[in-house]
C-alpha cells in the first residue's frame, strides 16, 4: 500500500471508529454519571 | 403514553439497528468504488456533519419534544399547516417500507440457500433470475414482513429487545467477514484501492453529490424514522451526542463493509473489479458476492455470515418502517395491535408488485429514494418554523443534554441542509435525463423524471388537500371513525 493510501486510512478510520469510540465511552461514563445522581436523590428522599 | 425505552442502549441500538441498512453493505461499497475510493471518503465524512447529524438532531429534538409521530410532530411544532409536510415524510417512509419488505426477504432467502448450499456450484446468475420478481419472492417478502411485525408487536421493549441482541451480532459478523476479506493474498490491493485518495477527483462535482446521497440515503437522516424512536425518549435523554454516535456508528459500519466487499474482490478476482462494481446493488450482492465466496477457503461458511449479516440489517431498518406507520395509526387511535393488522395488509398488498417485478421494485427506489431528499429540506423547513435557535435552546441544548451544540447548527439545519436538498434533487433530477434521452419525461417508465414529478404531483396534491383531515384525525377528534 503507498504511504498516502495508510496515511489516509489512518485519518478516516480514526474520524469514524476513534470518534464512535470515544463517544460511546463518553455516553458509558455520562450514564453511570446520572445513575449515580438518581440513586443519591433517593437515598435521600 | 407510556411507552419508553429501558435504557439509553437500547434507543442507540435501536436507532442504529434503523440506520445500518443494506445500504451500507450493497451500496457504500459500489459507490466508494466507482467514485475515486479515498477521495469520496474525504467527502463522504465532510457530508456527515453537513447533512446527517444536524437533521439527526433534527429529528431527535421533534420526537422527544412532540412525542408524536410525523404527521402530529410536525404540526405540533410548526403548526397546524404544516402537517401534510409531515405526511409527506411518513409517505416516503411507508412507500419505502413496502418494497424494503421484499430486499429483506431476498436476503432471508440468500441466507437460507447459502446453508442448504444452493448457491454452490451452480451459477448464481440463474438462482437469481429464477428466483427475483417470482412468486417465491412474495413469500420470502411475507416471511420479512411478518418477522418484523412479530417484533413491533410487543411495542418498544420488543424492538429493544431484537436490537440488543442483532445489533452486536451484526457487528461480530460485518467485523468477523471483513477479517477474513483483508486476511485473504492480494487484499491490500482493495486497501489501496478504497483509500488512496485521487486528488483531482475532488474537482469533480459529482464526486460530491455522490457522497452527500450515500449519507442522505444510508444514515437514515431525514426519513422520519428517528424522530419515531424518539418518542420513546426518556425525558431527561440527551440529544446531540446520540446524533453525533449513531452518525459515526453507522459510517463506522459502511466502512467496514466497503474493506470487506473491496478486499474479497481484488483478493478473489480483481480483474472483473469494474464488471462487479458496475453490477448494480442487487448484481454485486446476488450474483458477484456468492460466485467470490464460492472460490474463497471456507467459502459457504463466509456466504452464510454474509447473508445472515445482509438480513439483520435489512430486519433492523425494516422493523423501524414498521414502526414508523404503526406510530401514525396508534397516533389517530387505533391500538397498537389493530394498526399492526394494518400494516400487514397493506405491506402484503402493496409489495407485491415490487415482490413480482424488479422494474416497479426500481421505480418506486427512485421515486421515494429521491423523495427522501424533500423530507430532508421539510424537516429543516419545520425546524425554521419553529425556530432553529429554540429548538436548540430549549430541547437540543435541555434537560439531559451531555454535549452542547453551538449556533453553527442553526445555521447548518437553516441555510445548509435546506440548500443541500434543493440541490441534491435537481441534480438527480438533471442526471436522469440521460438514462433516457428520449423518454424522459414519460410518466410510466421505471426510472425518468416523469414518473418521479407525477408521483410527487399525486402525493402532495392529495397531502395539501388532505392536511386538515389529517390534523382532525391525528388530533382524536375522529378516533372513533376509524376505530
Amino acid at each position: 500500500m503507498s504511504t498516502l493510501a495508510v496515511v489516509l486510512m489512518v485519518v478516516i478510520c480514526g474520524i469514524v471508529w476513534g470518534g464512535f469510540l470515544v463517544l460511546l465511552s463518553w455516553m458509558m461514563v455520562s450514564e453511570k454519571k446520572k445513575a449515580a445522581l438518581v440513586e443519591k436523590g433517593q437515598e435521600q428522599t | 403514553m407510556s411507552e419508553r425505552f429501558h435504557s439509553r442502549w437500547g434507543l442507540i441500538l435501536a436507532t442504529l439497528g434503523m440506520a445500518v441498512g443494506t445500504g451500507n453493505i450493497w451500496r457504500f461499497p459500489r459507490i466508494v468504488a466507482s467514485n475515486g475510493g479515498g477521495s469520496f471518503l474525504v467527502a463522504w465524512v465532510l457530508f456527515l456533519f453537513l447533512w446527517s447529524v444536524p437533521l439527526m438532531i433534527v429529528e431527535f429534538s421533534f420526537g422527544k419534544r412532540a412525542r408524536r409521530g410525523a404527521i402530529g410532530a410536525f404540526r405540533h411544532l410548526a403548526g397546524d399547516g404544516a402537517g401534510w409536510m409531515g405526511g409527506w415524510v411518513a409517505l416516503c417512509a411507508t412507500a419505502i417500507m413496502f418494497y424494503y419488505s421484499v430486499v429483506a426477504g431476498w436476503c432471508l432467502r440468500y441466507f437460507v440457500a447459502s446453508i442448504r448450499g444452493e448457491l454452490r456450484g451452480g451459477d448464481s446468475e440463474s438462482f437469481w433470475s429464477g428466483f427475483a420478481g417470482s412468486h417465491e419472492a412474495f413469500f420470502t417478502h411475507a416471511a420479512a414482513l411478518t418477522i418484523a411485525v412479530a417484533v413491533v408487536w410487543f411495542g418498544v421493549r420488543g424492538i429493544e429487545r431484537v436490537a440488543k441482541l442483532l445489533i452486536p451480532l451484526l457487528a461480530f459478523l460485518v467485523i468477523v467477514l471483513a477479517v477474513r476479506a483483508v486476511t485473504l493474498p492480494g487484499a491490500a490491493a482493495g486497501l489501496e484501492f478504497l483509500f488512496r485518495p485521487e486528488w483531482s477527483a475532488l474537482a469533480d462535482v459529482n464526486i460530491w453529490l455522490q457522497a452527500l446521497t450515500q449519507n442522505a440515503w444510508d444514515t437514515g437522516a431525514g426519513w422520519g424514522l428517528i424522530l419515531t424512536y424518539a418518542i420513546y425518549m426518556r425525558s431527561r435523554e440527551d440529544v446531540p451526542l446520540n446524533a453525533f454516535l449513531i452518525g459515526l456508528g453507522n459510517n463506522a459500519m459502511s466502512l467496514l463493509a466497503g474493506i470487506m466487499v473491496l478486499c474479497t474482490v481484488f483478493a478473489i478476482n480483481p480483474g472483473a473489479r469494474d464488471q462487479i462494481v458496475g453490477a448494480g446493488n442487487e448484481g454485486l450482492t446476488f450474483i458477484w458476492m456468492p460466485r467470490l465466496f464460492e472460490q474463497m477457503p471456507a467459502g459457504g461458511f463466509f456466504m452464510s455470515f454474509f447473508f445472515l449479516a445482509l438480513s439483520f440489517a435489512a430486519l433492523t431498518s425494516l422493523i423501524s418502517m414498521i414502526e414508523l406507520v404503526t406510530r401514525l395509526l396508534i397516533d389517530a387511535g387505533l391500538t397498537r395491535h389493530k394498526a399492526l393488522g394494518l400494516v400487514v395488509l397493506g405491506g402484503l398488498w402493496f409489495g407485491a408488485p415490487s415482490a413480482l417485478s424488479l422494474d416497479f421494485l426500481h421505480n418506486q427506489d427512485w421515486v421515494w429514494g429521491v423523495g427522501l431528499m424533500l423530507s430532508g429540506l421539510f424537516f429543516a423547513i419545520a425546524a425554521r418554523r419553529f425556530g432553529v435557535e429554540r429548538l436548540r435552546r430549549e430541547v437540543v441544548n435541555g434537560e439531559g443534554s451531555d454535549l452542547k451544540v453551538g449556533r453553527w447548527w442553526s445555521f447548518l439545519v437553516g441555510v445548509v441542509v435546506p440548500v443541500e436538498a434543493v440541490i441534491l434533487m435537481v441534480w438527480w433530477l438533471w442526471e436522469a435525463r440521460s438514462w433516457d434521452p428520449e423518454g424522459w419525461l414519460h410518466p410510466f417508465r421505471a426510472e425518468t423524471v416523469g414518473t418521479v414529478l407525477l408521483q410527487w404531483l399525486v402525493a402532495l396534491t392529495l397531502l395539501f388537500f388532505l392536511n386538515r383531515w389529517m390534523g382532525r384525525l391525528e388530533s382524536g377528534e375522529e378516533t372513533e371513525i376509524v376505530s
